[in-house]
């Protein structure tokens, strides 16, 4: 057998993809007098091999192939928001974006250097839950509305975006109160002389109304969508009742339908995603600009800093992937697809070699909530599903997102460290 | 550093990118087949499982099917494999490969269980090994090799069982990653 390529290939293939997209992107841009990217990249490649040391230093044992697929997502990202910057009237847009990324890989590194171990988060499963409703309702509440929407906290001149952590919060949350309840739902749903499983379906509508709650208190699609989406997911992945899931998936299209009807900002939402084109100077504005941006990508793209993705509002944030589709054509979208597909896939590898249920269960959750996300997001720009307000992991803008996001791979890393069979190589 | 490209030149200069890209997919696409299972590559010698395919097409679940006992292979006199203290006519299982097993072998005298659960006599702690993955029962005619319906498979050299297999001499098999061979002395 070949030997197994090793992750300091793919780390290399990674700078290299950054190092040649920055260039070509500054040449692209030399009309508009680009801001040089080299500090940049330079502390990109800093953060990313910085990471990758320490990382194999600290904890030998983790997965090697997770920090190959974050980085280079952060570098085709990044190359996407730099070349955006100048073009949106924000030349310091890639440079923030790569103190972000950088910072992102501190708080990896850290988690990896906390002592102990990720079975202690085990402990404090009710305190995540109160902290991530908590930050919820204060978001609701108290935060900043930006198009119509309140989901970001002001300080100073930093936006801070609750969901990003709220997610992960809720993954632990799961992962820990499913572990401990996981028989018990399984003995309620084998009670005999078919009674209904009281119990597990009140634990399911429980999580339906939180998700419908988010829908219309929040309005906001994206988040609602997210976590009723990681809350199915990971019911089915510790009870394995298919016919309990597919209700729930009724009885979410049900409040869907609802939603529909009785809201106008949803019923705006859907109609922007059906026909963008009866509107398209208003409402359906965004949506026909992401189409004419993805046809005029084609198969191959028009180049980095070639294309007009800046015609399209938001490109640099939710609308990422359809600058990256125009620029680096399907082929690229497509490649980049797949790293996602491969980092979620690399989770669930990670879920399966878990030594114990609760790391099982934390690592198939987040890697099922990189899946949602992606998918909600991805569908949302290319007119598959409607546009929602959440972030491309590891591509999009965005502080909270991007440091929530090393987190998250921070978690992973460490439960492969400590398998019971050990999953790098 | 700044390129002066003209807009031409630019427009080609996209292609060694996605080339790059594609490049990274396909490394990484190889590093991570390495640790799926397959066909395992057995350092073994031919071993054409389908002439010895017994006559029960039933794929191993039911596991209490007793196995029809076809004619005796004709031929095959046994070599001379293993320790030489051995006890001619015995039968044992050597690990090959994948897993640390006894050295003087897994002697086989009762049906053995190989799986991920503790109640197998042979426990593969492998998360692409299954609870009860696949079950050897000796025989007068040599053991019967049958996977009790195992979602990844067990393998007979480069071919997947599909239902119970009479080994010979000599036989490689595969429960997850770890091979083991069969020795009759």
């Amino acid at each position: 057998m070949s030997r197994r390529p090793s992750a300091f290939l793919l780390m290399a293939l990674v700078s290299a993809i950054l190092v040649l997209g920055a260039a070509l992107a500054q040449a692209g841009l030399s009309r508009l007098d680009p801001p040089s990217p080299w500090p940049s990249v330079g502390l990109l490649l800093g953060a990313f091999w910085a990471g990758w040391l320490l990382s194999h230093l600290r904890r030998p044992a983790g997965d090697s192939m997770l920090l190959p697929l974050s980085t280079l997502l952060c570098s085709v990202g990044w190359l996407e928001v730099y070349r955006l910057g100048p073009a949106i009237g924000s030349p310091a847009l890639g440079e923030r974006q790569a103190w972000w990324i950088a910072l992102g890989v501190l708080v990896f590194i850290l988690s990896l250097f906390v002592p102990g171990d990720y079975r202690a988060l085990e402990d404090y499963k009710y305190s995540c839950l109160l902290t991530g409703v908590f930050l919820q309702l204060a978001v609701m509440l108290f935060g900043t509305e930006i198009n119509g929407a309140r989901l970001w906290f002001e300080f100073g001149p930093v936006l801070f975006q609750p969901v990003e952590v709220v997610k992960i919060l809720l993954v632990v949350f799961l992962a820990a109160f499913l572990r401990q309840f996981r028989h018990w739902i399984r003995l309620s749903l084998l009670s005999p002389e078919g009674r209904l499983p009281r119990k597990a379906l009140l634990l399911l509508g429980l999580g339906w109304a939180c998700a419908e709650g988010v829908l219309v208190l929040q309005k906001d699609l994206g988040m609602a969508l997210l976590l009723f989406g990681l809350f199915l997911s990971m019911f089915f992945l510790s009870t394995g009742r298919r016919d309990l899931v597919a209700l729930s998936a009724v009885l979410a299209g049900v409040g869907s339908w609802v939603c529909y009807h009785l809201f106008g900002h949803v019923r705006v939402r859907v109609g922007a995603w059906l026909d963008p084109f009866a509107d398209p100077q208003g409402q359906g504005y965004q949506m026909s600009q992401a189409l004419y941006a993805l046809a005029s990508g084609g198969l191959d793209g028009s180049g980095l800093g070639m294309g007009r993705p800046f015609l399209v509002p938001e490109a640099y944030t939710d609308f990422i992937f359809v600058a990256l589709a125009e620029e680096w054509g399907m082929l690229g979208a497509v490649g980049v697809l797949m790293v996602y597909m491969m980092l979620v896939t690399r989770a669930f590898r990670i879920a399966l070699w878990a030594g114990d249920e609760f790391g099982t269960l934390l690592a198939a959750g987040l890697a099922t909530l990189v899946a949602w996300q992606t998918l909600i997001l991805v569908g949302g720009t290319v007119q598959l599903a409607p546009m929602t307000g959440i972030t491309l992991p590891f591509m999009s803008y965005g502080g909270s997102s991007m440091l929530a996001n090393f987190l998250l791979l921070g978690i992973l890393w460490r439960i492969s460290a400590v398998g019971e069979v050990s999953g790098g190589d | 550093m700044t390129l002066e490209l003209s807009e031409g030149l630019l427009y080609f200069l996209k292609y060694p990118l996605l080339l790059l890209l594609y490049v990274f997919l396909a490394t990484a696409l190889r590093a991570m087949a390495a640790a799926l299972p397959g066909p395992k590559e057995l350092a073994t010698h031919q071993t054409p499982a389908g002439r010895r395919r017994l006559p029960t097409p039933s794929p191993g679940r039911t596991a209490e099917t007793p196995v029809p006992v076809p004619a005796p292979v004709p031929g095959n006199p046994p070599e001379a494999f293993g320790p030489t203290t051995r006890i001619p006519g015995r039968e044992w299982l050597e690990v090959v490969a994948g897993m640390e097993g006894p050295a003087d072998g897994i002697p086989l005298q009762a049906p053995i269980l190989f799986g991920r659960l503790a109640d197998c006599p042979v426990r593969i702690p492998d998360p692409f090994v299954s609870g009860h993955h696949a079950r050897l029962t000796p025989g007068p005619e040599g053991p019967v090799l049958e996977d009790l319906g195992s979602r990844n498979g067990t393998w007979l050299g480069q071919i997947r069982l599909e239902g119970p297999v009479r080994l010979q001499d000599g036989d490689h098999f595969a429960v997850g990653d770890v091979t083991f061979r069969y020795h009759r002395t």
